[in-house]
Parts: C-alpha cells; sequence; structure tokens
C-alpha cells in the first residue's frame, strides 16, 4: 500500500519536472550557458583565432587600468543611477496622475505612449537631427533668441545628458502602463474604506496607494536595472562612445572589444567585474521584494 | 497499412537521400560584400556573378552590407567557424585577422597580378602574421583609395585665386582667406568618434607631411622629431575649428556628415577617404562637378620644405583560413580580377576606389584630364606614395581600431587639452600597444 503511494508520488513528481522541462531547456541554453561561458571567458586569454586559456585576474586587472573601461564603469553607474530612479519616479508620478478620471484620459494616455511605440532606431537619429549643431532644431530656436549654439553631442556633459534624456523619454511610457496596471489592481474598497475613515488623499496616497505597489516598484526597478545595464543601442547610436570614448557604457566598451579588437575576454571580463555588485542590487531588491509580501 | 507506412517512409528516405546526393555534388560558394554606395557598383558585381555561375556553375550566394556592419559579421563568422568563403573587410582589421593567422595565404594569386598593380597598393598587402611569423599576401587588394581633397573653386575665386597654390602654407592660407571674404567656414572634418577613417586618416596624413614616419622599418620609431611632428599634426588638425575656420558641430561629426556640409556649401574644403562628395555634384548637380568644385592634389613641399609622401590604403577581398569551400573562393577572386570583369567592377565603383591595376588607370574615364576631381586624385598614386601605418604593424591597427588618434584629437578640441599633453597620452598609448605585442 505504501509502496503503491510511493510509486504514485514518484509518476506526480516526475510529471512536474516534465511541466518544467521546457522552461529548464530554454533556461539552460540561453542563460545559464550563456552566462557561465562568459564568466569562464573572462578567467582566460580568449581573442579572435586564439582559444581560451586560463590566466586568472590578468584580465581585470588590465581592466582596472584601463581609463576608457573605468570611465565606462563609472557612465554606467550613471546612466544606470539617474536613468532608472528618474524614470521610474516620474512614471509613478504620470501613472497617479492617469489613474484619475478626467476628461479625454484615453487620448492623453495614447499619445504618451507614443514615444514607446515609435521606433528606437528612427527616434534616435530624430532627436540626434535636432541636436545637430549646425543644423538641429534646438540650436536654431537658441539662435533666434538670441543665444548661441551648443554642441549637445559633442561635449561630455551635454552628450551624456542627452544620453538619459533620451532613455527616459523613450521607455518613461512603458513603465508609466506597468504602474498603471498596478494601480488598477488596487481594490477599489481599501480607498472607499479610507475615505469613510476620513483619511486625505494625501493621506491615501501614503498609506494605501504606496504600500500596495511597493512590490511592484521594487520588480520594476530590479528589470530595468538589468535592461538599462546593457542598453547598447542608445549610447552607439547616440554618440558612438565620443567625444574622445568618454560616453562609452559597459555595453559598447564591450562591444569594441568583441567586434573591433576580436578580444572576447576583455569584452566578458567587462561584464563579469561588475557581477558582485550587481548580484548584491539584486539579492537587496529580492530580500525587499520578499519583505513587503511578508507584510501583507 | 503498417507496410504501407514502411513503403512510405523508404519512399521519402530515398527521395531525400536523392536531394542530398545532388546537394551535396552543387558546387558553391557564399560571398560577403559592401553595398553602400551605388547601384552601378551592385549592378557590376551582379553581373560578374552571374558570369561566374555560367562559366564555372558554381553557385553564389550572395550578401550585401554596410562596411562597419560587415567587419562585425566577419569576425563573428570566423569565430563561430561560419565564415564566408570571400568577403570584404576594412583594411585595418584585415591587419588584425591575417596577424592571428584566419586568413589564406593568396600569394599564387597575387603573384599573377601584382606586376601590374600600384606599388603602394602591393606593399599594404604583404602583411604580418603572427602565427606562421611571416609577412605574406593574406588579401586581394581590388580598391585602392587616398584621402581626397574636395574644394569649392568658386571660395578660392572670390579670395582672388584663379588656382589653388601649390606650397603648403599658401595652399591652405587660400581656404583661410576664402573666409574672410565669404564668410563661409573654411575647413570642416570630423573631430568626432562617430566618424572612422575620416579621423585617423588626416591625422596619419598630417603627420606624415609634418615629417613624421612612426614605422620605420616595420617598427615603432618614438623619437623626438616624430613626437614633434605629432604634436604639430595635431596643432594643425584641430586649429581650423579652435578658430572658428570650421562648422561648429565637427566635434559630433559621422563620416556621412563632411559630405553633407560640403555638398551644402557650409564650408570651402574638406578632406574625405573617397570621392564620394564629387560623384553627388555629378550625379545631382553635374554643372557643380565641373565648374563650382574641384579636388587637389596635395601641395608639396610639405610646411617644413620637404616632400611627403601621400598615404594610400587598400579596399581588400580576403578568403578566410576556414573557408567552407576555399577552392571555390580562390576561383571566384581569380575571376573576378581577370582583367575583363576587374574593370567592370571598378567602373560600377565610379571612382569611389581607385584601380590596383596600373593599366586601367589607361581607361579615359580615369585618364580624362578635363575631369577637375578624378584625375587630380589620379596623380595621388603616381607621385611619392606610400601605405598607411596602420597596414604595416597589428599593433598600429589595434591603436587606430580603438580610435587612439580619436581621443588624442578630442582631448584637444573637445577637454582644451594642450596638443603636448595629448600627443604624449596617444603616443603612450600607442606603446602600451605594440609592447603587448
Amino acid at each position: 500500500m505504501v509502496e503503491g503511494k510511493s510509486a504514485i508520488g514518484g509518476r506526480e513528481v516526475w510529471k512536474n519536472y516534465l511541466f518544467v522541462l521546457p522552461f529548464l531547456l530554454i533556461f539552460t541554453v540561453f542563460i545559464a550557458y550563456p552566462l557561465l561561458s562568459e564568466v569562464y571567458y573572462s578567467f582566460t586569454r580568449y581573442e579572435i583565432g586564439i582559444a581560451p586559456k586560463f590566466v586568472g585576474l590578468k584580465n581585470f586587472s588590465n581592466l582596472l587600468q584601463d581609463s576608457d573601461y573605468r570611465r565606462s564603469v563609472v557612465n554606467s553607474l550613471i546612466y544606470v543611477g539617474i536613468g532608472v530612479n528618474v524614470k521610474l519616479a516620474l512614471a509613478l508620478l504620470i501613472a497617479l496622475f492617469l489613474n484619475r478620471d478626467f476628461k479625454g484620459r484615453s487620448i492623453v494616455q495614447s499619445l504618451f505612449l507614443l514615444p514607446w511605440a515609435a521606433a528606437t532606431i528612427s527616434s534616435l537619429l530624430s532627436f540626434r537631427w535636432m541636436l545637430d549643431t549646425d543644423y538641429g532644431v534646438l540650436n536654431a530656436l537658441l539662435e533666434s533668441l538670441g543665444f548661441g549654439k551648443i554642441q549637445w553631442l559633442g561635449q561630455y556633459s551635454t552628450a551624456m545628458s542627452i544620453i538619459l534624456v533620451y532613455h527616459i523619454w523613450k521607455y518613461l511610457p512603458f513603465w508609466t502602463l506597468i504602474f498603471l496596471s498596478g494601480l488598477k489592481g488596487i481594490p477599489p474598497d481599501i480607498y472607499e474604506a479610507g475615505k469613510v475613515d476620513g483619511a486625505t488623499p494625501v493621506q491615501i496616497l501614503r498609506w494605501i496607494t504606496l504600500p500596495m505597489i511597493k512590490g511592484l516598484y521594487i520588480v520594476c526597478t530590479l528589470i530595468s536595472v538589468i535592461w538599462t545595464m546593457g542598453d547598447f543601442i542608445t549610447v552607439y547610436l547616440m554618440t558612438g562612445g565620443g567625444p574622445g570614448q568618454s560616453t562609452n557604457v559597459l555595453a559598447t566598451i564591450a562591444y569594441r572589444f568583441a567586434f573591433r579588437f576580436g578580444e572576447f575576454d576583455n569584452a566578458s571580463a567587462s561584464f563579469v567585474l561588475l557581477f558582485p555588485v550587481m548580484m548584491i542590487l539584486i539579492v537587496f531588491v529580492i530580500r525587499k521584494l520578499e519583505g513587503a509580501h511578508a507584510a501583507y | 497499412m503498417r507496410t504501407r507506412l514502411t513503403t512510405g517512409i523508404l519512399a521519402w528516405c530515398l527521395v531525400l537521400l536523392m536531394a542530398g546526393g545532388v546537394f551535396a555534388g552543387e558546387r558553391k560558394l557564399s560571398l560577403w560584400w559592401t553595398v553602400e554606395y551605388s547601384a552601378e557598383e551592385k549592378a557590376a558585381l551582379e553581373s560578374i556573378i552571374s558570369d561566374f555561375q555560367k562559366q564555372t556553375g558554381i553557385k553564389v550566394e550572395w550578401s550585401g552590407y554596410s562596411s562597419t556592419d560587415l567587419w562585425a559579421k566577419v569576425m563573428a563568422g570566423i569565430e563561430a567557424g561560419n565564415p564566408p568563403d570571400v568577403s570584404q573587410v576594412l583594411s585595418h582589421s584585415l591587419v588584425l585577422l591575417a596577424d592571428r593567422g584566419l586568413l589564406m595565404d593568396v600569394s599564387d594569386l597575387m603573384e599573377k597580378y601584382k606586376a601590374d598593380m600600384i606599388p603602394a597598393g602591393v606593399e599594404a598587402s604583404y602583411i604580418w602574421n603572427s602565427k606562421a611569423n611571416k609577412r605574406s599576401y593574406y588579401c586581394i587588394p581590388f580598391g585602392l583609395y587616398t584621402l581626397t581633397i574636395n574644394y569649392w573653386t568658386t571660395d578660392i575665386k572670390k579670395a582672388g585665386y584663379d588656382k589653388l597654390p601649390s606650397d603648403w602654407n599658401g595652399f591652405w592660407g587660400a581656404f583661410e582667406k576664402a573666409q574672410t571674404v565669404t564668410g563661409i567656414p573654411a575647413t570642416g572634418w570630423s573631430l568626432s568618434d562617430r566618424a572612422e577613417f575620416d579621423v585617423s586618416w588626416p591625422v596619419e596624413q598630417f603627420i606624415t607631411a609634418f615629417g613624421g614616419r612612426l614605422m620605420k622599418d616595420g617598427k615603432l620609431d618614438l623619437s623626438p622629431e616624430n613626437r614633434k611632428a605629432v604634436i604639430e599634426a595635431l596643432k594643425f588638425h584641430t586649429k581650423w575649428y579652435l578658430e572658428g575656420k570650421a562648422p561648429k558641430g565637427v566635434t559630433e561629426w559621422g563620416d556621412p556628415d563632411n559630405n553633407t556640409n560640403l555638398q551644402t556649401h557650409k564650408m570651402s574644403v574638406t578632406l574625405n577617404a573617397t570621392l564620394s562628395i564629387p560623384r553627388w555634384f555629378y550625379d545631382k548637380e553635374r554643372d557643380k562637378y565641373f565648374n563650382e568644385t574641384a579636388s587637389a592634389n596635395y601641395p608639396q613641399p610639405g610646411p617644413y620644405g620637404k616632400p611627403y609622401p601621400v598615404l594610400t590604403n587598400i579596399y581588400p577581398m580576403i578568403i578566410p583560413a576556414n573557408a567552407p569551400n576555399p577552392k571555390e573562393a580562390k576561383e571566384f577572386v581569380d575571376f573576378f580580377m581577370q582583367k575583363k570583369n576587374y574593370d567592370k567592377y571598378i567602373r560600377g565603383l565610379e571612382a569611389r576606389f581607385f584601380p590596383m591595376y596600373k593599366s586601367t588607370f589607361d581607361d579615359p574615364y580615369f585618364a580624362n584630364q578635363k575631369d577637375p576631381h578624378i584625375y587630380p586624385t589620379r596623380q595621388h598614386f603616381f607621385g611619392p606614395a606610400a601605405p598607411i601605418n596602420f597596414m604595416l604593424h597589428p599593433a598600429y591597427a589595434k591603436f587606430v581600431i580603438g580610435h587612439g588618434w580619436h581621443k588624442m584629437v578630442a582631448r584637444v578640441a573637445v577637454d582644451k587639452w594642450t596638443p603636448e599633453k595629448a600627443a604624449d597620452e596617444a603616443l603612450e598609448n600607442l606603446k602600451r600597444t605594440f609592447e603587448r605585442y
């Protein structure tokens, strides 16, 4: 009898494994294997035409001595730190606004989504042309107002700022949409209970809305950090890493190592070096998330 | 039922085996090519491919890319073990690939052609291979190019010149004078990472004009004289922008931006690695091609009164060492380089690249003295000419690919470093790159 139960249990377990098998396969092929390979290559000398050979920490020490790489790390931290936080904070504010009833709300919502719907390359090129020093509409406007031309993409401070502005402009609608759906998911009776208790709109926001979407916000932060860290096209097309290699981020410098020099070892190491930081961040966010769930 | 099923399966297996046999017997090759210039270029290539297929029965599967996309694709293809049989590549990446022993030695083919080839182009094709520890021909150069000087003759005339002075100071001074008359910025070339050869090539050419020879007998030479040449070249390269004699946007220009700025007459002169700017005039505003613009020969002697070589570069075809169909690849290259086919293709390029064959230069298209652009540029290859430095050593190529000169230029133009400090940083970087080899 016991044996029979055990056999049924075993079959159930195998059935469960069968259901997760497609995921496991995809995870192994597309995530685990490339990730582990990247870690492995970062400890080897592996260039085009040269088979991987273990060299210990040499790639990391070379990278840390490379001023272009160090600058790309700083730029990545700026890009992720400012880009993600400003984007998500704004997205939440706008989602709160769009969650209210007002005339023409659906039109505003649709218009607001346009940047996200626009093709990335064409919108990037449009940005670049608008900011062109000699032909750009923005400088034409400044000149008509009596100001001089600004080299928007020709100096580090403005170039990095423009990259951030584009990133926020482009991806803000997506995160707004996510927060809006999160806000819609809060049961209306909780708000009604708050109102019955005499809570002001600010108190409702502070004590009901924000705690209810805290978990969502943390998940969004995590995902956005990962996506933004890997963003290649914005910097590549906007500045090409210039002026003077000053706006490179990790994604563009890794591309430079891999596809311009054929140095797959340095390309791998440039990301692996930041793995510990990313892992700490991910663990922190997941703990926060678990805490948030435990609270409710 | 079971018998019918078995018969069906067997029949399908037979069909597949037969098809496999047919496919296995088919000779083919894959070709990756740059298609980014003109419809004529593509038509000429397709015509050669069609003739080749008819003559040899070898099926050519070809794909077109932009030159920078192709660079990354070839690199990935070779590493992944899935390379093309024949491909174009940019010259500095060719040097890196050859150095790693990733390209087929095609000396046997080059021996057939090189007697009729421009010597500077042949020299640039003789490349170092660290793996084999020797120099050899690891590419077939089919295009030759040089840094062309394109300008508005109308501006020069307004400044009181019938023709450009031929000495260094007089030559460049004419454009400065033109600016005072026309108000149009004298020059413009990119000072940005968004451009590729449009930055590094003028730097190299100016270093050479100021007497610098950073590569001597295959070795890096960082003598004080060469350091001085780099500093002077850097000063000359950036002074136009710093003194308000170039459009303000040069610090963010990509490769096409000097084209559009000269075409729209936002400056009087530019340097460009091909004759794409005049070609645009030829297609769109032919009167300006013949009567309002021209291309200049380099002013000689240089700024210190000494003659200097004009730097030339090649546009190469390669066969990867791990090409799946090397025999067919060589057959294609040989067919392509046959004079009749080659001339058809190079004419299709409409002087984007100049011929490698000396005899093709006799074609009236390249020898027409009345042409204000092709003829003066043609002279670059028959005067003192030398291969550009990055063709001579993989470390130099790596420095250029890593935008070593771009960074130096930006240090002065953007970060406002002194030319001495910027040059020293660049030369230190160059030295370190060589030390790692």
